[in-house]
């Protein structure tokens, strides 16, 4: 019990960087991200416990209060089904002490069971995050609550994250047998991230849209008939609301069952499959040799490419931009909603609606292109590697074009063939289309120049690991900000001066061309030197 | 082959990493580098490759100034670190495909070259495998093959026996020899006294970013062993 404890501490505070808050050289710091953890725990809470307050009295009307228990159980459930296929591999197959864990004098089912236990933790986190703020409103609301209801929901709290945890690593064990035969490993984990970022922006807006009191009472009644016809949330209304003990115990079994058996069956091979797992004896890929040629610029992109590829976070942080715009372009098309009359509603506020249209449709192309920039932590991503660059008979010109024509191949391809959607979607004449194409190209190059001036004058060389960079270093965060203002601006600009919209966003390209010229320069100089320098 | 004169490279902290050198490295020549940990070895390696800026003195390689053609300069050069850290996201022929176009190498020579190096150091059947999967042996052998790819004139190794297998270390000191006998010239840091010793016709014995011995092997070492002489210079004030 005692080296589980010491396993389950020392994991804890690795993971959570515990000890900085002791260094006194890193106390500052340690605080500062635990204030704004605690900030976004927070803001997390205050959302989903306001959107929930909304909700509650419209449903308190209709005599549905219990569709808020669904809500409860099914939001931590479907993310934490995620978050477990996406975490099993790395958590117990694989895992990066695997080698100095299994070397001390401890039972392998104590490295089990202290990896388990790290992720229930995780579990009970985001069902605190989650679930715990509507059951709250839940409780408020609810006219004689029984104390019954909460003691079920702290025992059904608990054991909720069991049935995700034994499919997530069913299917993860799955996974990482499948990836460890696959060459492109990230796919799986790629495709399933922006999944749950397009749904996570998806329940976002269906959240604000409840406050419209009609489309809530169309939702409640969709979600109350998911309730009667899926079972598991009928369990857990019946188990928690109606105290029906049948439903309590079918509801324990469904939940806990499978994790004893996965403990059973897992506990027993876990040695067996993570050894299988790590044998490096696999068969060498003669097939995959070959001798291509290529020019230095198209040999760096095509080095950046890859890189690219193989860092799923890399990817995530950058391509969700246009993602979301593909996804948004393909909405209008497929929706019949009707998207000219909410522009004319902006004829109200003095706006003319065909300019109104036009101006949005660039900001939200900008917004999307802008946060795309994979410049912003190309030269610091070279990290440790970047002895090899330096040390090549290329000029930095060369190396900052290869890595350009990456930040270009993200955005541009999916900007265009999203301006195309937008011009079947909307129904732009092709003039209208024109203007956003060129502008798609402008905020393209800038895009890639901006932030490639950003990392030349904030690199971070040294890290631990790529999510540093990509997700908290200074040039990502001024990049997206100052590509936020460049998106923003000619909304602003725009109702200021008395110019036809086409000409004023072909001008707003023009001028950002010219900028793109004006940073490019900068860099081809000062950058070279700052590069030279690192 | 390489001339530095007067080379002195201060760091961000003030402190004198290398301090006024001065030597040059002929053509045929294997010229051992020693010293101890944070003696310079490594700084001064990699301002020779073109790496690190340095503030005073002046690299040439084959005629040409580091400063002025650094490009020229890095053409005729390969640089091996004493860490092999490569981009794990390619395969080993990925990444010497990626060295040979940068270093524009005919696809017929690099993969003659490839081909002959591979058999070498018995890495033929790595070469389509991702890096991320190779030891630090492989990465160090997959990075000694992509700097023979382009036929360096002067090769420029930092601790290049580190990791490698007895095998690859015998077949790595042969093509060192090789190349001098070609014409070229080999610049390498050690800690391997006794290697240095057999292999080097030249050595320079680097002390807090100060030479303390430089010339022919014989003449630094006169009647000792290199481990003695280095001990002595070294170690000893």
């Amino acid at each position: 019990m005692n080296s589980l404890f010491t396993l389950i501490k020392a994991d804890l505070v690795n993971s959570y960087k515990l000890n900085g808050l002791k260094d006194p050289k890193n106390r500052t710091k340690a605080i500062g991200m635990a204030a704004i953890a605690f900030l976004v725990v927070a803001v997390c809470f205050l959302y989903i416990g306001g959107a929930s307050l909304i909700i509650s009295d419209v449903l308190l009307q209709m005599q549905l209060l219990e569709v808020l228990l669904v809500f409860t159980f099914a939001l931590p459930l479907f993310m934490l089904f995620f978050m477990d296929v996406y975490k099993m591999p790395s958590i117990l197959f694989s895992f990066s002490d695997y080698d100095m864990l299994m070397s001390l004098p401890i039972k392998d089912t104590t490295v089990l069971a202290a990896k388990i236990i790290k992720l229930m933790l995780n579990g009970y986190l985001w069902q605190f995050l989650m679930g715990f703020p509507i059951f709250l409103v839940y409780c408020i609301k609810t006219p004689q609550l029984n104390i019954l209801t909460i003691v079920l929901y702290v025992l059904l709290f608990l054991v909720i994250p069991f049935l995700p945890m034994s499919i997530g690593s069913f299917v993860g064990l799955i996974v990482a047998r499948i990836s460890a035969k696959m060459r492109s490993k990230n796919v799986v984990i790629i495709i399933g991230s922006f999944v749950l970022l397009v749904l996570i922006m998806g329940i976002s807006f269906s959240v604000q849209n409840l406050a419209d009191k009609e489309a809530l009472v169309d939702a409640v009644s969709k979600i109350s008939g998911i309730e009667s016809s899926f079972f598991l949330f009928k369990m857990y209304v019946d188990s928690v609301a109606r105290f029906n003990i049948v439903s309590l115990l079918l509801f324990l079994a469904i939940f806990v069952l499978p994790f004893i058996l996965f403990i059973y069956l897992f506990g027993k091979s876990f040695k067996k499959i993570n050894s299988s797992m790590m044998e490096t004896k696999a068969k060498h890929n003669i097939k995959n040799i070959k001798y291509n040629m290529d020019s230095p610029v198209i040999a760096i992109f095509k080095k950046e490419l890859r890189a690219y590829t193989h860092c799923t976070i890399y990817i995530v942080n950058t391509f969700f931009g246009m993602v979301m715009l593909f996804v948004a372009s393909i909405a209008l098309l497929v929706s019949d909603f009707d998207f000219n009359s909410v522009f004319s509603e902006f004829s109200e506020l003095g706006f003319n609606p065909a300019d109104f249209k036009m101006v949005a449709i660039a900001l939200f192309f900008g917004f999307c292109i802008m946060m795309s920039s994979t410049t912003a932590s190309s030269i610091s991503l070279e990290g440790k590697n970047l002895w090899i660059i330096k040390s090549l008979p290329v000029k930095p010109e060369t190396i900052f074009m290869g890595k350009m024509m990456l930040g270009l191949a993200v955005t541009l391809p999916i900007g265009i063939i999203s301006s195309f959607l937008v011009y079947i979607g909307i129904g732009l004449n092709f003039f209208e289309w024109f203007v956003i194409f060129i502008l798609v190209i402008a905020y393209g190059f800038l895009s890639s120049v901006l932030g490639l001036f950003m990392n030349l004058l904030f690199p971070k060389i040294e890290f631990k690991s790529p999510t540093e960079v990509v997700k908290q270093s200074a040039s990502v965060g001024l990049t997206i900000l100052a590509g936020m203002l460049l998106a923003v601006l000619p909304m602003i600009i725009s109702p200021i001066v008395n110019v036809n919209v086409n000409l004023f966003i072909l001008l707003v390209s023009g001028v950002y061309a010219l900028l793109t010229y004006m940073i490019w320069f900068f860099v081809k100089t000062k950058g070279v030197k700052k590069f030279q320098k690192l | 082959m390489l001339k530095i004169e007067n080379l002195s490279k201060t760091y961000a902290n003030n402190i004198k990493a290398v301090d006024n050198i001065s030597f040059e490295i002929k053509s045929g020549d294997m010229f051992g580098f020693i010293g101890h940990n944070g003696a310079g070895k490594t700084t001064t390696l990699k301002c020779v490759a073109g790496i690190l800026e340095f503030e005073q003195g002046e690299i040439f390689i084959n005629g040409k100034n580091v400063k002025k053609d650094p490009v020229g300069c890095k053409s005729d050069i390969a640089y091996i670190p004493d860490n092999p850290d490569v981009y794990e996201s390619l395969t080993g022929i990925q990444y010497i495909n990626f060295i040979a176009d940068i270093f524009k190498v005919s696809k017929h020579e690099r993969e003659r070259l490839t081909e002959h190096y591979a058999k070498q150091l018995t890495f033929t059947e790595a070469l389509g495998d991702l890096i991320s999967s190779y030891s630090h042996g492989m990465k160090q052998k997959l990075v000694i093959i992509s700097a023979l790819v382009h036929s360096p004139k002067l090769l420029i190794l930092d601790e290049p026996f580190t990791g490698l297998d007895p095998q690859a270390a015998f077949t790595v000191k042969e093509i060192m020899k090789n190349l001098c006998k070609e014409g070229g010239a080999v610049f390498f840091s050690t800690h391997v006294l006794d290697v240095a010793e057999k292999i080097c016709n030249k050595v320079a014995i680097i002390k807090k970013g100060k030479l303390v011995a430089l010339g022919d092997i014989q003449t630094v070492i006169k009647d000792r062993s290199l481990e003695n002489t280095f001990m002595e210079l070294a170690i000893n004030e």
